[in-house]
This record gives C-alpha cells, sequence and structure tokens, in this order.
C-alpha cells in the first residue's frame, strides 16, 4: 500500500521535474523576430515536396531579412515535422501558437493537417498560409477570414485537366488513384471539368487502389481489359511512380493514352529519368522550361544561386514544392511588407487582393475565398532535344479565371457547410 | 460482370505474382519465428535496405551489371547488418516474454528508418530493371511484364530451396529440432546459439533479397518497410507462424484475394487482407497450418 | 498499532499533498508558463487514463491487443459526430460514447478473446481495429472520411479556446472516477480472479473458471474507460480523424504499458507522461527523432524490462525494507 503511494508523490515529483527541465522561458532578443511556424511532413514519401518548399521559404525569407525585414524585425522560420498525421500537425500548431508563440503558420502537404490546423488557426486568429495541400475543401466550403492558400487548389487543377481533356477526342474514359481525399478530389474535379465541356464522354470504369500500395499488376490488368479511349491517373507522388513505373512494363502508354496529374512537375522526371512516360498528358502548376520568360529565367537563375549555397544545387524547381513554397512565401512577406505590421487583421487586409510577379506571370489572391488564382499547363510528354529528361510539348496553359468556382459558388458552399 | 476466361486467367497470373512478392518478404519474417520463436518486426526494414543497397548499386554499376550485381551483393550486405544485429541485440531477448521482444524489434524499425534517412536522405528514388527483363509477354490477348515472370521464378526457387534446406540436409534437420526442443539439441552438444545466428543471417539475406528483387517495381521511400511489414505479417499469421509453406499458402491466398476482389470489388481493396486475417483465424486460431504454441526452451 | 496509525497518517499526508499539487498545477502551468504546458498535462491524463484501461487487458489480463485503438477512436468519434450532425447535448453523447465503444469492445472480444497464441490474438484485434480504421476512412459520408471532423461544439464551460484550466479541472474528474473505478475492479475478486488466469490459465480452467469469461469482461471494460479516453481526446483537441483509429496507435499504447511498467496499477501512466513529454520534446529538436525514441526504447528493454515504473517501485520496496517498514 505505502510503496504505492509513494509512487504516486515520485510520479507528481518527476512530472515536475520534467516541465521544469522543458520549459524554455527564452532568451530576450533585441528586435523581437518575427516568428512563422511551419508544419509539414518531412518523413516519408511527401519529403521530396516538402523540403524543396521549405528551401523556398528559406530563400524568401533571407531576401526579406536581408533588405532590413520589417523596420528591423526579421523573419525566424520555425519548423515541425507532422509526420503525414493531422493530430500531430495540430498538436505542434497549438505548441507553435501557445508556447513558441509565432506569428503567422504555415504548411502543410496533408489536406486532413491543414483542416486541422486551419480550424485552429481561425479559432486563435491566427492567419495560416497553405502552401501545397490540394483539397478544394480548404478555401472552399471550409475556408474562413484566417486561412490563406498561395498553391494552387484541386478545383482549379483538376478543373483545368478537364477542359484539357474535352479538347481530345476521347469518350471512353476510365479513372484510377489513390484512395483518399486528395486522390478523389483531383478526380472528382477532372470529371465535373470535363462533363461539363464534353458532357458525351462515358465512364468504363474506376479502380480506387489503397494509399501506399505496391502492386498495381492487378489493377492495370483489369485497367487494360476495359479498353478505355483514355485513363485519368490520381495518384499521389509515391503512389504516381510506382504506378507509372509498372505501367510501362505493361507497355499501357503504348496503347491508351494516360493523363496523369501533377506528372509534369519536375520532381518526377528526376526520379524517374528513362522511365517517364513519353507520350502520356501530364499536367504541373510550374515548368522550369515554359514560358521561356525573362522572369521564369530570372527565377530560375535566383533558386540555383540560393540550393548552390546550401550544397544542394537544383536546376529544375518543383512545382508543387519550391514553387507553391515560393508564391505562398512571396504573398505574405509581401503582405506583412504592404501592412506595415505583423497584426494578424492589417496583414489580412493586405493580403486580399494582393498580387505577387512570379515565373508564370502575376497572380492574385482573391480577396473572397483566400485562394491564389493560379494557372494550370498541360501538355504531352515528348524527347525534346536539348533538354535532360522528357519534358512537355503542346502546352496549354489554362488560367485559372476560366475553371475556379465563382465567388458566389464559394460564398453558397461556405454557408452550407455551416448550416450542417 | 462478365469477365472472359482469358481476363480471368490473367488476374489470376497477376495474383500469383503478387503472392510471389508477399512469399519473399513472408519467407525470412516465418523462419526467425519458425526455428527462434521471435517475430522479428523490423525484418521491413531489412527488405528496405535491401532496395536501397540496390538502388546504389544500380547506380554504381549501369545497365544489366549493375542489376545482377545489385541482386547478388545487396542482399549480403544486409545479412551482415542481420548478424551483427543478432549477436550484438536480438540474443539477449531470446528467453524474455514476448512483449519485450516486439519492443526490441518495434525500436530497430525506427532506428533503421532514421539510419537509411541520414544516409540516403527523403528523396523518393527507383531502381532501374535490365533491358532483357523489361518487355511484356501477351498471352490470349493481354499484356503482362515479363519481370514479374522473373519475380515469379525467384520466388517458388526460394520456396524449393527453404525445402531442399529444411528436409534434405542436416542443417535442416538442426534447425527443425531445435524449433521444437531447443534444450535437446543444445544438451546434445550443438551451438544452439550460433544456429541461431545464422537462421538470423539467412533470414535477413531472404529480406535483402526480397528488397532487391521487389525494388525495380516500385519507388524507393522511407517508410517502405513499414508499409510491407504489416502486410507480411498478417500473410504469416494466416499461414501459419512458423511454417514455410503455411506462408507460400497464406501468400497465395492473399495474392488471389486481391486480384479477383478488385475485379469485383474494386472499392474496398484496402480490407480485404484484414478481413481474410479475422475469418482465417476465427476458424483456425492457428493459421492454416500452424501449430499450437510450442513450449520454449 | 502505532506502525498502523503512523500508516494511515502517513497516507493522508501524502494525500493531501497530492491534492494541493493537483489543483495548484494549472494556474502555475499557464499562468507561470505558458498554457501550451496546461494543455501537455491535460494530454497526460488523457492518454494516462488509455493505458491505464488498456492495461487491464495488457497487464492484468494478459492478452496483448494490438488493436485498443479502436476502442479509442469510436468512444470519440461517436461523441463527435453526435454533436456535429445532431443537436444532441453534450450530456448525452458523452454518455453514449463509452458505451458504443464497450459494445465495440465486446463483439470484437468475443471473436478475439478465445485464441490462444500470442500473435493470433495480436493480429485478430489488429485487423478488427483496421477495420473500424477503413471505415472511417472511406464511410466519407457519415464519418467525413480521412479529412476528419474539425470544430467539435464543448460547451463554453470547459472549452479551450481561451483558457486550458476549466477543461483541466473538467478533465481530471472524470480521470480521477475512472481510475478510481479501475481501481476497484482490479483490487476486486474479479481483478484477483483475472490475474490468476493470467499466471496459469490452465490450472484456472480446472478450478472451473470459464477462462474466456473473464476475458471478455475485462476486454469490454477496458474498451469502455477507452472510450472515455477517446472522448476527452476529441474535447482536448476540438478534431478527430482516423489516424486515431490506424494501428500505429494501438502500438503506441502498448510501449506506454511497457516504458511505464505494465505490473503496476499506476505504471502506464507514467509511460503515458514519458511518451507524450518525449513526443513533444524530441520534435523540437531533432529531426531524427525515430532514432532518439528507438535508442531509449532498446535501453529498457535491456536494462530495465519492468519499465520505468516498475524500477521505481522496487526500489521504493528496497527503501521502504531498509526504513524497517
Amino acid at each position: 500500500m505505502r510503496g504505492r503511494k509513494f509512487l504516486g508523490v515520485m510520479l507528481t515529483v518527476c512530472l515536475c521535474l520534467t516541465f521544469i527541465l522543458t520549459m524554455n522561458p527564452g532568451v530576450a532578443v533585441a528586435e523581437k523576430p518575427i516568428k512563422i511556424g511551419l508544419i509539414d511532413c518531412y518523413t516519408g514519401g511527401a519529403a521530396a515536396f516538402t523540403k524543396p518548399a521549405l528551401v523556398a521559404w528559406q530563400m524568401v525569407t533571407d531576401e526579406f531579412n536581408a533588405k532590413g525585414g520589417l523596420n528591423g524585425r526579421k523573419i525566424e522560420l520555425i519548423t515541425r515535422d507532422s509526420k503525414f498525421k493531422a493530430d500531430e500537425a495540430l498538436a505542434h500548431a497549438r505548441e507553435l501558437v501557445l508556447k513558441e508563440r509565432v506569428d503567422f503558420l504555415a504548411g502543410t502537404v496533408s489536406s486532413s493537417a491543414a483542416l486541422a490546423v486551419s480550424e485552429f488557426a481561425r479559432k486563435k486568429k491566427k492567419i495560416f498560409m497553405v502552401h501545397i495541400s490540394r483539397s478544394h475543401r480548404i478555401t472552399g466550403e471550409l475556408g474562413h477570414k484566417y486561412i490563406f492558400r498561395g498553391c494552387p487548389s484541386a478545383a482549379i487543377e483538376g478543373m483545368a485537366g478537364g477542359y484539357y481533356a474535352a479538347s481530345k477526342p476521347f469518350i471512353k474514359w476510365y479513372i484510377i488513384g489513390d484512395d483518399y481525399e486528395y486522390g478523389h478530389s483531383i478526380a472528382d474535379n477532372f470529371w465535373k471539368g470535363l462533363t461539363k465541356h464534353k458532357p458525351e464522354v462515358v465512364m468504363v470504369g474506376e479502380a480506387w487502389p489503397k494509399v501506399k500500395e505496391t502492386d498495381y499488376t492487378p489493377y492495370l490488368t483489369a485497367l487494360m481489359a476495359k479498353k478505355p479511349d483514355a485513363v485519368y491517373a490520381a495518384f499521389g507522388a509515391s503512389g504516381l511512380i510506382s504506378f507509372m513505373k509498372q505501367a510501362k512494363l505493361f507497355g499501357l502508354f503504348d496503347k491508351i493514352p494516360v493523363f496523369a496529374f501533377a506528372l509534369a512537375d519536375s520532381l518526377f522526371p528526376k526520379v524517374l529519368k528513362e522511365n517517364m512516360p513519353v507520350g502520356a498528358y501530364a499536367a504541373g502548376n510550374y515548368l522550369w522550361y515554359y514560358p521561356e520568360s525573362p522572369a521564369n529565367k530570372a527565377f530560375l537563375k535566383r533558386y540555383l544561386e540560393y540550393t548552390t549555397k546550401l550544397g544542394k544545387p537544383d536546376h529544375y524547381p518543383s512545382g508543387i514544392g519550391a514553387f507553391g513554397g515560393f508564391c505562398s512565401a512571396m504573398f505574405l512577406t509581401k503582405a506583412i511588407t504592404k501592412a506595415g505590421s505583423v497584426k494578424t487583421a492589417k496583414v489580412i487586409k493586405a493580403l486580399e487582393g494582393l498580387t505577387i510577379n512570379t515565373a508564370v506571370g502575376p497572380i492574385r489572391m482573391r480577396g473572397c475565398d483566400h485562394q491564389a488564382i493560379t494557372p494550370a499547363f498541360w501538355g504531352k510528354i515528348a524527347n525534346v532535344p536539348g533538354y535532360p529528361f522528357p519534358v512537355m510539348k503542346d502546352i496549354v496553359m489554362t488560367p485559372a479565371k476560366k475553371v475556379i468556382p465563382t465567388c458566389k459558388e464559394i460564398a453558397a458552399a461556405r454557408k452550407a457547410a455551416k448550416k450542417k | 460482370m462478365d469477365f472472359d476466361a482469358s481476363m480471368l486467367f490473367i488476374q489470376f497470373i497477376s495474383g500469383l505474382s503478387r503472392a510471389m512478392i508477399l512469399f519473399l518478404i513472408a519467407s525470412g519474417l516465418t523462419l526467425v519465428f519458425g526455428v527462434m520463436g521471435v517475430v522479428n518486426f523490423a525484418h521491413g526494414s531489412f527488405y528496405m535496405i535491401g532496395a536501397y543497397m540496390a538502388f546504389t548499386l544500380t547506380q554504381g554499376l549501369t545497365g544489366s551489371v549493375g542489376f545482377w550485381a545489385a541482386l547478388l551483393i545487396a542482399p549480403t550486405i544486409v545479412c551482415i547488418i542481420g548478424g551483427l544485429v543478432e549477436v550484438i541485440l536480438l540474443r539477449r531477448i531470446y528467453d524474455k516474454e514476448h512483449l519485450l521482444q516486439i519492443l526490441l524489434t518495434y525500436a530497430l524499425i525506427f532506428i533503421f528508418n532514421d539510419a537509411i534517412k541520414m544516409i540516403w536522405g527523403v528523396d523518393l528514388r527507383i531502381v532501374d530493371l535490365p533491358e532483357s527483363l523489361a518487355g511484356f509477354l501477351t498471352l490470349f490477348g493481354h499484356r503482362f511484364p515479363v519481370y514479374y515472370f522473373f519475380i515469379i521464378g525467384v520466388g517458388l526457387a526460394v520456396a524449393l530451396l527453404l525445402w531442399l534446406l529444411l528436409k534434405k540436409t542436416r542443417f535442416g534437420k538442426l534447425l527443425r529440432a531445435s524449433a521444437e526442443h531447443r534444450q535437446m539439441v543444445d544438451l546434445l552438444g550443438y551451438n544452439v546459439g550460433g544456429l541461431f545466428t545464422l537462421v538470423f543471417i539467412m533470414a535477413t539475406w531472404l529480406g535483402g533479397l526480397s528488397g532487391a528483387v521487389i525494388a525495380p517495381t516500385v519507388r524507393l521511400s522511407l517508410g517502405m518497410g513499414i508499409e510491407i511489414i504489416i502486410e507480411a505479417f498478417i500473410v504469416v499469421i494466416v499461414g501459419g507462424l512458423g511454417n514455410i509453406w503455411g506462408a507460400l499458402l497464406g501468400a497465395l491466398i492473399a495474392g488471389q484475394i486481391y486480384a479477383f476482389g478488385i475485379l469485383y470489388v474494386p472499392n474496398y481493396a484496402m480490407a480485404f487482407l484484414f478481413i481474410l486475417a479475422a475469418v482465417i483465424i476465427i476458424f483456425r486460431p492457428y493459421g492454416l497450418l500452424g501449430k499450437q504454441a510450442q513450449a520454449r526452451g | 498499532m502505532r506502525q498502523g496509525g503512523q500508516n494511515r497518517s502517513a497516507r493522508w499526508l501524502y494525500g493531501a499533498m497530492a491534492g494541493v499539487a493537483l489543483i495548484v498545477l494549472p494556474f502555475v502551468l499557464e499562468k507561470g508558463f505558458s498554457e501550451y504546458y496546461l494543455y501537455l498535462a491535460i494530454k497526460i491524463m488523457v492518454w494516462a487514463l488509455f493505458a491505464m484501461s488498456f492495461n487491464l487487458v495488457l497487464g492484468y489480463g494478459g492478452m496483448m491487443s494490438f488493436g485498443h485503438a479502436a476502442f479509442l477512436g469510436i468512444g470519440g468519434y461517436t461523441c463527435s459526430l453526435l454533436l456535429v450532425k445532431t443537436s444532441c447535448s453534450l450530456a448525452l453523447a458523452f454518455a453514449v460514447a463509452p458505451f458504443a465503444a464497450a459494445a465495440a469492445g465486446a463483439i470484437i472480444g468475443y471473436f478475439s478473446v478465445r485464441i490462444k497464441g500470442v500473435f493470433y490474438f495480436a493480429t485478430i484485434t489488429l485487423s478488427f481495429a483496421q477495420l473500424v480504421f477503413i471505415l472511417a476512412f472511406k464511410w466519407r459520408s457519415f464519418t467525413f472520411g480521412d479529412d476528419g471532423i474539425q470544430g467539435i461544439p464543448v460547451p463554453a464551460l470547459i472549452s479551450t479556446d481561451e483558457t486550458y484550466i476549466n477543461y483541466y479541472f473538467f478533465a481530471l474528474i472524470i480521470v480521477a472516477i475512472s481510475v478510481y473505478l479501475l481501481w476497484k475492479i482490479v483490487k476486486s475478486p474479479f481483478g484477483l480472479m483475472l490475474r490468476s488466469l493470467r499466471e496459469n490459465p490452465e490450472r484456472a480452467t480446472f478450478i472451473g473458471m470459464k477462462v474466456q469469461n473473464y476475458r471478455l469482461i475485462a476486454f469490454v471494460i477496458s474498451a469502455f474507460f477507452s472510450g472515455i479516453a477517446g472522448v476527452l481526446y476529441a474535447f482536448l483537441e476540438t478534431a478527430i480523424s482516423p489516424d486515431i483509429l490506424f494501428w500505429s496507435m494501438s502500438g503506441e499504447v502498448i510501449l506506454m504499458g511497457l516504458l511505464g511498467g505494465m505490473h503496476i496499477f499506476l505504471g502506464p501512466a507514467l509511460g503515458a507522461a514519458i511518451m507524450v513529454l518525449l513526443n513533444s520534446f524530441i520534435t523540437s529538436y531533432t529531426e531524427y527523432w525515430g532514432m532518439v525514441l528507438g535508442i531509449i526504447l532498446i535501453l529498457i528493454v535491456l536494462f530495465f524490462p519492468k519499465g520505468i515504473g516498475g524500477v521505481m517501485f522496487e526500489q521504493s520496496q528496497k527503501w521502504m525494507r531498509k526504513k524497517g517498514v
């Protein structure tokens, strides 16, 4: 009996000691830094995007600081690894806001993590800048005053894909993708866009392998047996690579045209190299080789210089990773400068309607839903001489204006979601 | 939903190749349990190391040479690591409770994962196939890649070799005896400790081989080992822990369930394996070919 | 007689000290340092409840369930879905959730407790739990799928929007009552029987015990209190996602039991505290948290197999003996 009580006391004492040890009162700094808490998944497959995104944030904030910051106040980036789990992301958001007292939150790659952090940001009245997550719900029906997205939404990219595919003669479609919200979201939006502009299309089959599937062979045989005119692939990065590899072994790309979401992102040719499916149609939100504008060339140079300084020169910035992070960081830092303050209300006002100049032209942050109006690029993969790996040809850039849901539609969706 | 005979046949083939992938990984897992009574949760990590080794080797030596060299060298490096793990850590827990054994191998998963992160970084990678194996065959109007037939071949070869080893060699007899009555074998003067080390080396060799063989079909990423271990574990349990034929049978069933399941209920692929496990264990509490819990020591 | 008196007054003293500490703690943490530390303290309480209820099955029942996350999650989801989708009152939602978890415990337990092999038992519990996960993940129209539920409405009195102090006391009362009930169960004849059949199931059968019934009851009770922990978790985070049902969560609670010591009642609570603090501590300092965690676990296995709580318990026993008690 006594031992148990003793244990109880020991327990309390130990806990107290641990708290005292873990406390970080922090050192008083001359000029208080502007803290941005960046939550992302740096473990597993997603890290291939999140690491370059982080580099882009560092690049933008370093330049902001070099130019004097905000009246001498410099930006400090604090990163946390969410391990692709929504509850971890939320716990980190809590720590960053309550303990580290960050001024802004940013992140994440996982849509469910983004939604969880978004709700928390709303309660704590902190701006949350989303830089990779694609779920349309983030700035759609679940959006609010405090959340901003500097990267595309699945609504924009999926619809743009449908719009592009409608210009092709394919009628019988087969859809295959990763069985999670992202996969379904980019597939649903694609199908919406396609049927809107070409109502005669027909879905002859669909398949939803589990996320992190290692063996797609039974799916590939079933798909090919259905003999569709075209296939739409709605995978996340890991799944897309495995699927492309295995599909190549089946000779899928010689037989059936494949439309692969996000495949044009520089990450994929860097990994797949000769396994890049020549003849497939692909999309991206940023291409290092198109448009061949001075703005794009300047961006490439700047990114290459910065990554060389870090010891890992990157000639081909990833659209999903580096460019998404870049735009989001630019929006935030530019808004801070414009507002002349880090007060949430002032920065929100500065962000709404803000336009940044990027390698693909000016991108505006729409005021009604806090979604960046980003263009989408679709084209056909080909071996073009002079390029280190297969790139896209016959590129079509779809401006977001053509496909983005209207402010009215967003407002209606948000109202409906609140009622539920 | 009607499918013609040729379609069913090709799905059967893909189920078979999937089964062999599962069996290659499950074989090492069940071998260790069968002889030593330990479930090595870190087996997936050895598979992962094998895959990453294959990547590095095929980067260094390009073309077919790289691929075949990787098949030879990667498992060797992996089994050396396995031997070290056994000698330094694993042998201290043979007599401890199952829970502590699980905890140790679970801890190893975390350590190996981060070690690979430190060495290879976080980027996604792929391993190339030699040209000779990169094409496809057309059977009854359906295409199927040559490489998967290669995997089927390797899987069957491993099954055959393990059978020969366990049934036909003296070493195999010793292994089977140690699995049944370790103390007896010990009393008869055999170095059971050394035997166990050897078995673990063999199992991790199999793990490394499976990684090198499967690597060219998938993307390499840090979560690979953890993704695969649950599937392999269930296959082993369904077949009966410790039984190589059980592992093969479990793998065959799992493979075919996927192959045909997705034709009829394509939306529930996630659930197939767990439904299989629950059903089998309810009706055969020791797996299909498993024996009652053996008295240890 | 004198020693008995001393014993009792010593217990009162310790009890009072602990009581005062528990009441003062939230104010010290939130006002003195940051609300974040109070949040961690509440988190520790919630996981401690989960770990201790799980330990009824693991430590006392001798069953290594690898699917207990299912009960935590069913408790959390039931309550959250009732609050978000219906105009249910908090009290009702809170009350229903543990019973839903217990019902799941009854169903899963019914099929599982008859399985004797350790790994087979682990696998069947894992499989059932994964099926629950898959249900929550895929049934998007009902559970919101892998997006999860955000903005779970918590009444203003215990809401964590402004301060965590109110919620701390709410959780403290619930956890204290639950722990007290668990303690009573463990010390009861039922608890003793459970332990005896953990030690020697054959002997227990010989003396006429229906082994499976005892195990099933332990399973259901454990599921019930895990469900309560799930509700507390949902209120604390005001968000829930299918991750809570994934097998890695079941693995974490096993780790908590092992770290803290599964043969001591409060052991898993200590394990929970260690895991929560390690998790929040390590990730701020290094990206190689896995390596650090793995090494700590290996050290525990090799040098502290009874868990840290176990070691402390043994030390305190030795200390007591030295003092001539």
